[in-house]
């Protein structure tokens, strides 16, 4: 077994046989052709632009009723390059002054465009580029080669799709009933591929570094998009964890949804609950509609720094932003995370070039933000502007002492003062709260929740810190655990003080997202959840079944028992209890 | 007969975060076609045919950066205005990165 690590960028679990797709996309030999047939190439080249043009805008027309007009206008734009006068002219004379095959003198046209490109050094837009340029010459070629179709539109097994890379129109004609996941060699979370696989709601891995030549076609993979894993050559036990993750999914999705959507996640005894969406893109904004969800409970945004040379402008912050809240409406929360960059998360980023031995402990999240001010504020101006535009919550990451929530808090207060002295308008009474997930925190919860409005908890880095356990490093994985009893006490301790100060305290770890937790956590106060989306219509579910009285109950019995092996399957007991077909 | 008007003007492109960028450029090079002008654009040394967005494209101009803008023909006056347009859009939730494309 070996496990590959890249970045998440569609969430959800597949296991399938690999398909895997040529690294070098289509090779096209150099090819002469005679002189008579220099003017039946040109009618060739001719012919294939107009149909790949032809095509393009059908791929438009129909992927604006699949994915909305804004991602199939890049295929408008696709149509419009195709009947570029420059590419007709210089393809053309590459044919009649080298006698080259149509092919050939398409492939050269476009290379030749693409040089000019790498010639000015790399940046966001060039990156850009080269890819819609890859995509338009291999449409060309595949036209003029009259191939046999497209590999990934002839499938019709189950597979996983594993390529170097993927180009934007191979991707939009993935089918979700066949591919089952993606991994990608290279690629980023702003890549088109990255996009359409989260549009498509396509499990995807991308950025995984070489892997492919350790894989043949037909071997069994697992594409975790939820941890960003990709396994090749699973073992048994790991297959059987994937599969019952799969299942858990699979039930989640499909009728609960539909059913779930419009019902109050309330439970048996009327206490209401909310569930919120934790989203990393703003299209997934309309992912948390579409399952009823209550609000965005957690919108991380280092996405806007993903494949960046340069720190993203407020400008980009702010549009993200807006885009956010304006999709969930004035009645609807959306609870936004300040940058939480370091740890895993895209090292080597503006501000974090320098090494450290041990960069969990180090200078990430909100350290890294009160280090490096300008970012931050830049980050806090956009985030108040978009206040206006909906019911915003500021949240800051990783804070580990009363001090640093401080800072934060006058940091916030400075930009709010710049805002006010240029006269920009924001919302003055923006409910602040902070992640509880260091230890210290918690363990002066009482302390803190006297400076903010509401407090989120996030159970993994929680867990993480709490048993000194790196849940990614196979030898001590087993030590991470949400059911350990620390965690339970850390919880009780947290969520008492935030119910004492009479401030909202929000779930937002994985543990959210896992039913064998929600009557613990329901038990222990908790009343605001916030997990994947694509799990709220299955939680929903769950919380309907609920109790108070008995969640009480179980919280207490669960705080009595002294290892998480015994806390787990009393958890697990109590869960089938009251939901008899849940998995185990 | 009317003098050949020709017009120079600086431009600052916008349409953040990307520039002019393949919408753009597209759009840009498909109204060109359709007047009856030359136009160039060019980033210091570098000039692109207007009519062609491969050629407008190879600027590579990211937001923030000033191209010159020279049209030269009979519907040069009214070109300017919808042209400029193009170059300083406001971009749109399409040109970021993220699902908002």
């Amino acid at each position: 077994m070996e496990i590959r690590r890249g970045i998440a960028v569609s969430p959800g679990v597949a296991i399938g046989p690999a398909l895997v797709l040529d690294t070098e996309g289509i090779l096209i030999p150099i090819r002469s052709v005679s002189t008579q047939e220099v003017d039946g190439e040109v009618r060739r080249l001719r012919a294939a632009l107009a149909e790949a043009s032809h095509l393009a805008q059908e791929k438009q027309r129909t992927l604006s009723a699949k994915l909305g007009k804004e991602i199939a206008d890049i295929f408008a734009a696709h149509a419009g390059l195709y009947e570029d006068p420059i590419l007709v002219r210089d393809a053309e004379a590459l044919i009649r002054a080298n006698n080259y095959s149509a092919e050939y003198a398409v492939s050269r046209a476009v290379r030749a465009i693409m040089k000019r490109l790498d010639a000015a050094g790399s940046s966001p837009l060039a990156t850009r580029l080269q890819a819609d340029f890859v995509d338009l010459e291999k449409q060309l070629l595949i036209l003029l080669q009259g191939a046999s179709g497209q590999p990934l539109s002839a499938i019709t097994e189950p597979i996983i799709v594993l390529a170097h890379d993927l180009t934007p129109s191979e991707t939009a004609i993935l089918d979700p009933k066949t591919v089952h996941a993606l991994a990608t060699e290279s690629g980023g979370a702003t890549s088109h591929t990255a996009i359409m696989a989260g549009a498509l709601e396509i499990p995807a891995v991308v950025g995984v570094g070489r892997f492919l030549s350790d894989i043949s076609g037909g071997d069994t993979v697992i594409v975790d998009g939820y941890q960003g894993l990709l396994i090749l050559d699973p073992d048994a036990e790991t297959l059987q964890r994937y599969m019952e993750l799969r299942f858990r999914d699979q039930t989640t999705s499909g009728l609960h949804q539909v059913f779930q959507k419009n019902i109050p996640a309330e439970t048996k005894d009327g206490v209401r609950l909310h569930l919120f969406g934790n989203i990393e893109f703003p299209g997934e904004a309309r992912h948390c509609l579409d399952r009823g969800a209550d609000g965005v409970g957690l919108y991380r945004t280092e996405f806007l720094y993903v494949n960046k040379s340069v720190d993203p402008t407020e400008e980009e912050h702010f549009q993200a932003y807006q885009t956010v809240l304006k999709e969930l409406g004035p009645d609807r929360p959306v609870v936004i995370r300040t940058l939480d960059l370091g740890g895993d998360k895209f090292v080597g980023m503006t501000g974090l070039t320098h090494h450290e031995k041990n960069p969990f402990l180090g200078l990430r999240s909100v350290r890294l933000c009160l280090k490096n001010q300008p970012m931050f504020k830049t980050q806090l101006r956009a985030i108040l502007r978009a206040s206006v535009y909906g019911d915003l919550r500021i949240m800051f990451p990783m804070v580990s002492t009363a001090m640093e929530l401080r800072q934060c808090k006058s940091i916030l207060r400075e930009v709010q003062e710049d805002l006010e002295e240029a006269r920009i308008p924001f919302k003055s009474d923006i409910p602040i709260g902070t992640m509880i997930e260091v230890p210290s925190a918690a363990i002066m919860a009482d302390v803190l929740a006297r400076q903010v409005d509401f407090f989120s908890i996030g159970t993994n880095d929680l867990v993480q810190y709490t048993l000194a356990a790196d849940r990614n490093n196979e030898t001590v994985a087993d030590l991470y655990n949400a059911a350990d009893p620390s965690i339970l006490r850390l919880l009780q301790t947290v969520i008492r003080a935030a119910n004492t100060a009479e401030i909202d305290v929000t779930i937002c770890g994985e543990m959210s997202g896992e039913p064998m937790y929600m009557q613990l956590l329901l038990g222990l106060g908790v009343r605001q959840f916030s997990a994947t989306p694509r799990k709220i219509p299955e939680l929903k579910r769950i919380v309907r079944q609920l109790c108070l009285a008995d969640a009480e109950r179980v919280a207490h019995e669960a705080l009595q028992l002294e290892t998480a092996r015994e806390v787990t399957s009393y958890l697990r007991e109590q869960l089938r209890r009251i939901l008899p077909d849940a998995p185990d | 007969m009317p003098a050949t008007l020709r017009i120079v003007k600086s431009v600052v492109v916008a349409n953040p975060p990307m520039g002019l960028h393949l919408r753009p450029a597209t759009a840009f090079a498909k109204l060109v076609r359709g007047l009856k002008c030359n136009v160039t654009l060019s980033h210091g040394e570098k000039r692109a045919d207007g009519r062609s967005a491969f050629d407008l494209l190879g600027l590579l101009a990211p937001p923030g950066t000033e191209l010159l803008l020279e049209i030269e023909g009979e519907d040069a006056e009214r070109a300017v205005e919808p042209l400029c347009e193009i170059l300083t859009g406001e971009g749109e939730l399409s040109d970021t990165p993220g699902p908002l494309s």
